[in-house]
């Protein structure tokens, strides 16, 4: 969390000096201009430049240049700097209540803020815990039926592409109660557990019994031998892909010899 | 003293590998009376076989000499299905090439790889992580 405030603190730096960079070519550039095309006078077009770009109240930018320009007068160099200081103090003020007001948005976490609330929409859903090979296909076909799902993984690189793909997706351990609380299991219809790790799976399985009876809870295993004890801990079924493979295979073997 | 070859079969069914897939494979066969053999690269696993009583080679299946100790010149059927999409892919133009019309059956992790494997002369594939997904989504959304 410190980490992430120095880095946007630093972000924040960065944009001021970016800020501060595009107004001082503006400046010479606008001084350019109407040096070139509008006046060969050096102070003139400076002043010009910098009352369009910093707002010098009492100059009317729509004036003919030499209406607004003021007379040459050793005030010029006075009026020029403070006009300049004027624009840069405005640019860093903004720069900084913006700044200010990022950094408190991302103490009171509020991006979290807003998924939380995204979340105190669902019910009837899914939890799909465990964004495997498996868990995204089944999450591609409960989008197609527009059944409302959320994603529990532990990997910061599967939730990465769960929200790529437009899912909400959690990066918590899906075995922990308060992780399940937050995906809102009271409200689900199902919870699927389709990590690779049976033992995962399995203590996934257990902790979503214990939160609610009657829960629909399908779990995904590697070994057939630990399907029994899927079913001892809760789940209403147990799937392994590979023999559901195998059965499918055979069945067309079947028909051909 | 190392077990004797098995007779050469014929009209059977080769399962290459002894995997979850093949087990299930062979389960069926079992099941049917269906004279089958297996090849796999595991010394133990085919000594476990053969004191089964069932048909096993020790070999790699992607190799036409194994393939030919198989009988496949004489097999109805083959079932590829080790772990590695790559070894299935060559695999199966193995066991094309030593016999145009037998009926091959292998699996994909990959759709790309499944494409492919149809290219290749693959006759069925299944894909384990469809099949699940769909027995999962059946179970969901049943009344």
């Amino acid at each position: 969390m410190a980490d992430d405030a120095q880095v946007s603190r630093e972000n924040i730096e960065e944009l001021v000096l970016v800020a501060l960079a595009v107004v001082a070519i503006l400046f010479t550039v606008g001084t350019v201009y109407v040096l070139l095309y509008l006046t060969h006078n050096f102070y003139v077009s400076s002043y010009y430049a910098s009352s369009v770009l910093f707002g010098v109240i009492g100059v009317d930018e729509s004036a003919t240049l030499i209406s607004v320009a003021p007379e040459f007068s050793t005030n010029f160099y006075i009026l020029i700097a403070l006009s300049i200081l004027d624009g840069v103090v405005k640019v860093v003020v903004i720069g900084f209540i913006i700044a200010s007001l990022i950094d408190l948005v991302s103490s009171i976490g509020m991006l979290s803020k807003v998924a939380e609330l995204g979340r105190a929409r669902l019910r009837n859903h899914v939890v799909v815990c465990g964004y495997s090979t498996l868990a995204q296909r089944v999450c591609a076909s409960l989008k197609e039926r527009n059944k409302q799902f959320i994603v529990v993984d532990r990997d910061k690189t599967m939730v990465d592409m769960a929200s790529e793909a437009g899912y909400q997706a959690i990066h918590e351990d899906f075995t922990r109660k308060h992780v399940l609380t937050d995906a809102r299991i009271e409200k689900a219809d199902a919870v699927l557990f389709l990590a690779r790790d049976d033992y995962q799976n399995l203590l996934g399985v257990v902790t979503a019994a214990s939160m609610k009876k009657g829960l629909k809870i399908i779990a995904r295993s590697n070994d057939k031998g630990s399907v029994n004890r899927f079913h001892r801990a809760g789940a209403s079924l147990c799937v392994i892909p590979e023999a559901l493979a195998g059965l499918d295979l055979s069945e067309s073997i079947m028909t051909k010899v | 003293m190392p077990p004797a070859k098995p007779a050469p079969l014929k009209d059977h069914v080769i399962v290459c590998a002894y995997g979850v897939v093949g087990q299930k494979v062979v389960e069926t066969l079992v099941g049917n009376g269906i004279p089958f053999v297996v090849v796999d690269v595991d010394p133990i696993t085919v000594k476990k076989l053969q004191e089964m009583g069932y048909n096993a080679i020790e070999g790699d299946a992607t190799r036409s000499r194994v393939l030919r100790e198989a009988s496949i010149g004489a097999a109805k059927a083959i079932a590829i299905v080790m772990d590695s999409d790559a070894k299935n892919l060559f695999s199966v133009l193995a066991a094309r090439d030593l016999n145009k019309g037998i009926y091959i059956a292998t699996r994909a992790n990959d759709e790309f790889l499944r494409e492919k494997l149809l290219e290749a002369g693959a006759d069925y594939i299944v894909m384990p992580h469809k099949s699940a997904s769909k027995e999962i989504v059946k179970e969901l959304f049943k009344k």
